[in-house]
């Protein structure tokens, strides 16, 4: 088995008003070495919820995790929808801090890395003078700044226009490919998993459940197809 | 401020002092009980002119920017240190909130008697003011600054020292500055306590003095000094505080 990350039977419950919930029930997965994954699905299907777990920021109620690195660290580039920039810091300073809460003092990578996404002319600005879309490619930026071999990432160009996305996506393919790297993608674009995907995970609404995972020619069509139809046999409303 | 907002801002306190002059004006009585503002300014550009009164104003702001400085320090680190251990925090709360209900006022003589009559008892009352507000300002920054911004340090397993040094302590550094402007008005009322109970010099002491010789243009003179001072500190911290306005 060549997994870098693995879940296994991982079952996640929340209480809410008293009333246990449950999220995740037993999901299977795994992330092999130098594979970009996309997890598919609607709105509070407890993808996010299955990154936390797997980033190791929660913990799951039942099932296991399996991890060939340590997990959290240096080495997971975890970037959530609620990640921020510090607003006291300038764009290049926020790009830097993984590297400097790591203890990491080579910061030539940063550059390059500004101006991949395309943030140069930024650098020294800070986050409350840039639009949406430029705080998270410097967000991307940040966590790849780290060179994490495990990326897990919670809709990274979520607000991104199109031409940002596929730069975005363009970026995070290359980073994958040079490094050798594994990405675990959430989105609920299928336009941006037809684009990124090596594999494609499709997941129903809560409590989630793995429904099917498509690999090989990943067209729109086909995952538009499969997608209609897992929500179909879903319990979506 | 425009010249108009200033000139505004003036106008009630012209008609207050013209209004005091004007009740007092024909009754010695009514001036041996309120002065007037003519027999305070009279009294302070006389006063002014002599270094006895310079060298109160002296005594009493070394003791309050000595305990401003150390109080801030101590009660901002002991904040901090609160957020970073949660075991510490659980066993040292209710001590801190029984100490921090103690009113300084209720502390002054045991200062008096454990640091003397002299800059020390008086700097450490200051201290004590001004201790509890920045504990709970960094503490309150800490908790505040670990909610929004944490996670990505917590991903990537970071070592807590960085964590705060690297994120925590400038994050908070406004909430910091928030009660450092707050302190300056307890760090002056310390000393001024302090002063007030037992002292050889400052203004607590000129004050203390002229009352008990009913002496009302000089209380008010040192009332005025008093009010003068803590406007002067609060104009540094804003100063302080607006250099890190965030851009």
């Amino acid at each position: 088995m060549n997994a870098i990350l693995s879940a296994k039977n991982v079952s996640k419950n929340f209480l809410k008003n008293g009333i246990s919930f449950c999220v995740l029930k037993k999901i299977d997965l795994d992330l092999q070495f130098g594979e970009v994954v996309c997890l598919l699905g609607p709105s509070g299907s407890g993808k996010t919820t299955l990154l936390q777990i797997l980033s190791g920021i929660e913990k799951p109620d039942g099932g296991e995790i399996h991890s060939k690195i340590k997990c959290p660290g240096p080495q997971f580039g975890y970037m959530t929808q609620a990640d921020r920039l510090l607003p006291w810091r300038t764009i290049r300073d926020n790009i830097v801090l993984g590297l400097e809460l790591t203890g990491q003092c080579d910061y030539t990578k940063v550059d390059e890395l500004l101006i991949q996404v395309d943030l140069r002319e930024f650098a020294s600005h800070y986050p409350s003078q840039i639009s949406g879309g430029m705080i998270q490619r410097a967000l991307l930026a940040r966590t790849l700044a780290t060179s994490p071999e495990i990326l897990l990432l919670d809709e990274p160009m979520s607000n991104l226009d199109v031409v940002a996305r596929r730069q975005m996506a363009n970026i995070l393919k290359n980073y994958v490919r040079e490094k050798r790297a594994s990405a675990l993608v959430v989105t609920h674009s299928v336009e941006e998993a037809a684009f990124l995907a090596d594999r494609i995970i499709l997941i129903t609404r809560s409590p989630a459940i793995l429904h099917q995972e498509l690999r090989g020619d990943l067209t729109l069509d086909s995952i538009m197809h499969s997608l209609m139809s897992s929500l179909g046999e879903g319990v979506m409303p | 401020m425009s010249v108009k907002s200033f000139l505004l801002n003036l106008v009630p306190g012209t008609l207050f002092l013209l209004l005091w002059e004007w009740y007092v004006h024909d009754s010695d009585r009514l001036k041996f009980l309120f002065a007037a503002p003519s027999l305070i300014a009279q009294t302070g550009l006389a006063e002014l002119q002599q270094a006895d009164i310079w060298k109160d104003c002296g005594i009493t702001l070394l003791e309050a920017l000595l305990g401003l400085f150390f109080g801030t320090l101590l009660g901002t680190v002991s904040g901090l240190l609160l957020w970073a251990n949660r075991s510490v925090d659980a066993i040292a709360r209710p001590y801190i909130v029984l100490i921090g209900s103690v009113p300084v006022f209720a502390l002054a003589p045991v200062m008096i008697i454990w640091f003397g009559i002299g800059l020390l008892s008086k700097a450490v009352m200051a201290g004590f003011a001004v201790y509890f507000v920045s504990l709970v300002q960094a503490y309150e920054g800490a908790h505040v600054i670990a909610a929004q911004y944490l996670n990505y340090a917590h991903s990537l397993r970071a070592p807590r020292f960085r964590v705060i040094f690297k994120i925590i302590v400038p994050g908070s550094i406004h909430w910091m500055l928030t009660g450092f402007r707050m302190n300056v008005g307890f760090a002056l009322t310390g000393a001024f306590i302090g002063e007030f109970v037992s002292s050889e010099a400052g203004i607590g002491h000129y004050i203390l003095k002229a009352s008990s010789l009913y002496d009302m243009p000089r209380v008010f003179l040192g009332l005025l000094l008093i009010s003068m001072m803590a406007m002067a500190l609060t104009s540094l911290a804003n100063v302080i505080q607006r250099s890190y306005r965030l851009p």
